[in-house]
């Protein structure tokens, strides 16, 4: 499209006519020492904790603002919030009277922003009617209510026997490359359609990883409803250690409207990282593992944001689920125990699952969600409910398969039936399924019609059942959708569809 | 040195408070800055906290150069010497200036325009300032031709921004 350059002219008279020169009135401090993106400054007796700071800007032109973090008898000690390398002894600095915010509100939809709520993308300037503190008190116990509403991953191994709800948090933890990202993608796309906005923080990430992640949540139409709040490697430490407040303050804009949000933090390990060098930078004892002394509280107070409020604060709901990195599996180590303790249960993926092929790599044994069936819709319940059981079986078992060449009935039903179960688990990437499908699968499969499919054909038995239903049966999913349960009715519809499929199903 | 200045601060405080209750501040004041005056050079401070010599020939070496200030100026000195804190007399001059301000209620300003003010445009400056911030306001107008137009106000900490270099920093911004 051709730009018109009385178009350019007229919108500058415009801004030039309209533009405020307000009198600055400030505290006006000096900096005294400036290294590793900390600035120490005299005076600034009046700065607030956690109050932006303007310095001057690369090249004398434009300012970098700075967080106080650190209020002492003698000055200041800031955190820059941008490139510093520029700044000398001696430079001003001076205060804005606004604590650390970010801008929030239905504008930042589909953007790709900064921890500073600057745009990241080319879709042109933000501009919103509203900004949130990054930091906020968590709603207090009266302005609760109970979580029963669940949040659908699309996930069958979560929704089934994890169920998590909105309002919740939920910790996804494993090591690296079990697909602890891809289940958080996964329920963004499978969101579309809720009216639930989904806040994705990439928190010392590459960058080409969230390029990658911005591109697979297009093409799945799912940009629309997500705001992705980017921090990545590159960027200064004080920005990765604000991102994850951020994008709470931008989920917290839609949960007080009376709306829905899920916000991911990707990941928190990386989190507590870039908080360890801001507080080592800023000479704070370290305690263990060179984390400062209140890295608990840095997640505590960011997850206990994530809420259902009640009805007369308008029951909109933030549901958060956190990213934790293990190194070798081990949950008991410092950070991951901190954010398991916070959350309201956690999803362990584990390497070994991946690698023989069980993705999502979830150990059902040691995940838990502690809202558990509150969040689950009937239907679910009257299907899950054995799945666990046949699992946990299973998996006493499957020791012993591997020895006994003997074994009575009972032990190989039951062996059969668990790797039917698990094999039913397994999802491809990226195709999310909606519950009431999810409860025909593995209905399929808890009322044993799966038990005499060979192992090697339950995907494609599931498949293609799907697809017969659909075409058809289309009533029972629509049913199981609307109701939220299986009715008598509707359950001897489903028997009889799946029988009649089976016939027909080359084994 | 940030950690000096508490350090001065602590030390004028004390001397202050002493001050006043001889009811002398003004006196002790100028003992102060005579002390300052004398030892003050870095030269002197680094001798009088040389490690190898010892602390009785440092202190005779400073009592020589003040000769003449009153006891309880050369305590402080004998103090400061002890304690190998010499250098930083002179902050201790500042921060006793400012708790005098303080006490008196004398509120400093320092105006800045960008052409030297004449003498009609400085007195309505300072009557101005006088009538808001209280009768007792000491007013420095100085000019600096960078910030292009406009006025600084200076007090204290607190900056009072209406210069046009400000100005066209905001434009700036805003049209960014």
């Amino acid at each position: 499209m051709a730009i018109r350059s009385d178009e350019i002219g007229e919108i500058l008279k415009q801004r030039i006519a309209s533009f405020e020169a307000p009198v600055v009135d400030a505290n006006e401090g000096v900096i005294t020492s400036v290294s590793d993106g900390i600035a120490r400054i005299y005076g600034l007796e009046r700065a607030m904790a956690g109050e932006l700071l303007e310095m001057p800007g690369p090249g004398g032109k434009g300012t970098v603002l700075a967080l106080a973090l650190d209020l002492r008898e003698d000055g200041v000690g800031a955190v820059i919030l941008g490139p510093y390398e520029h700044l000398q002894e001696g430079d001003a600095v001076r205060t804005t009277g606004r604590i650390a915010e970010v801008p929030v509100g239905d504008e930042l939809v589909g953007r790709v922003v900064n921890a500073l709520g600057e745009q990241l993308d080319d879709r042109g300037p933000i501009e919103t009617a509203q900004t949130l503190p990054t930091e906020r008190v968590a709603p207090g116990v009266i302005q609760r209510q109970n979580v029963d509403t669940p949040m659908q991953t699309g996930l069958k191994a979560i929704d089934s026997m994890i169920p998590i709800g909105r309002g919740q948090r939920e910790l996804i933890i494993g090591d690296r490359q079990t697909g602890k990202t891809a289940i958080a993608i996964d329920a963004i796309i499978n969101q579309k359609g809720t009216g639930v906005i989904c806040i994705y923080v990439a928190v010392g990430q590459n960058a080409q990883k969230v390029a990658q992640i911005k591109a697979t949540l297009e093409a799945h139409g799912a940009m629309e409803h997500t705001i992705i709040v980017a921090a990545t490697a590159s960027d200064p430490a004080p920005l990765q250690f604000l991102a994850p407040y951020a994008g709470c303050a931008m989920g917290e804009y839609f949960m007080q409207k009376g709306g829905h949000a899920l916000i991911i933090y990707d990941d928190l390990s990386k989190h507590a990282d870039a908080y360890r060098e801001l507080s080592l930078l800023l000479r704070r004892p370290p305690s263990r593992e060179a984390y400062p002394g209140d890295v608990f509280y840095l997640h505590s107070r960011l997850l206990e944001r994530a809420a259902r409020m009640s009805d007369a604060e308008g029951g909109g709901t933030l549901t958060a689920l956190p990213i934790i990195e293990t190194k070798a599996n081990d949950v008991s180590a410092f950070i991951p125990t901190n954010v398991i303790s916070i959350t309201d249960g956690q999803i362990y993926l584990e390497t070994d699952l991946f690698n023989a092929g069980i993705r999502p790599a979830i150990n059902v044994g040691l995940s838990v969600s502690r809202v558990g069936g509150d969040a689950q819709t009937k239907a679910m319940k009257q299907v899950a409910g054995q799945l666990r059981l046949d699992l946990a079986q299973y998996r006493e078992l499957a020791a012993f398969a591997q020895f006994a060449a003997d074994l009575d009935k009972g032990t190989r039903d039951r062996l059969d039936r668990g790797q039917r179960m698990t094999e039913l688990l397994k999802q491809p990437q990226y195709e999310p399924m909606p519950f009431a499908k999810q409860v025909i699968s593995i209905f399929a499969g808890a009322r044993g019609f799966l038990d005499d499919v060979p192992l090697d054909r339950v995907r494609d038995f599931e498949k293609s059942l799907l697809r017969f239903m659909d075409q058809t049966h289309p009533e029972v999913e629509e049913d199981i959708t609307k109701n939220g349960r299986i009715s008598d009715d509707m359950e001897k519809t489903l028997r009889a569809a799946v029988e009649e499929f089976k016939k027909t199903f080359a084994g | 040195m940030v950690r000096a200045s508490i350090l001065a601060r602590r030390y004028a405080e004390a001397y202050f408070s002493l001050a006043q209750e001889a009811s002398d501040v003004a006196g002790w004041r100028e003992q102060l800055a005579a002390v300052a005056e004398a030892l003050g050079d870095p030269a002197v401070s680094d001798a009088l906290a040389n490690p190898k010599t010892s602390l009785a020939e440092r202190v005779r070496q400073g009592m020589q150069l003040l000769d003449g200030a009153s006891s309880e100026a050369r305590n402080l000195a004998r103090l400061l010497i002890e304690r190998r804190r010499v250098g930083i007399v002179g902050e201790i001059l500042a921060h006793y200036d400012a708790l005098t301000d303080r006490a008196s209620g004398v509120v400093r300003v320092e105006v800045t325009t960008a052409v030297p003010a004449d003498a009609a445009l400085e007195q309505r400056i300072r009557d101005s300032l006088s009538r808001q911030l209280g009768s007792d306001v000491q007013t420095t107008v100085r000019s600096d031709p960078s910030i292009v137009g406009g006025l600084v106000i200076r007090i204290g900490d607190r900056v009072i921004d209406d210069s046009l270099r400000t100005h066209l920093q905001q434009l700036q911004a805003a049209l960014a």
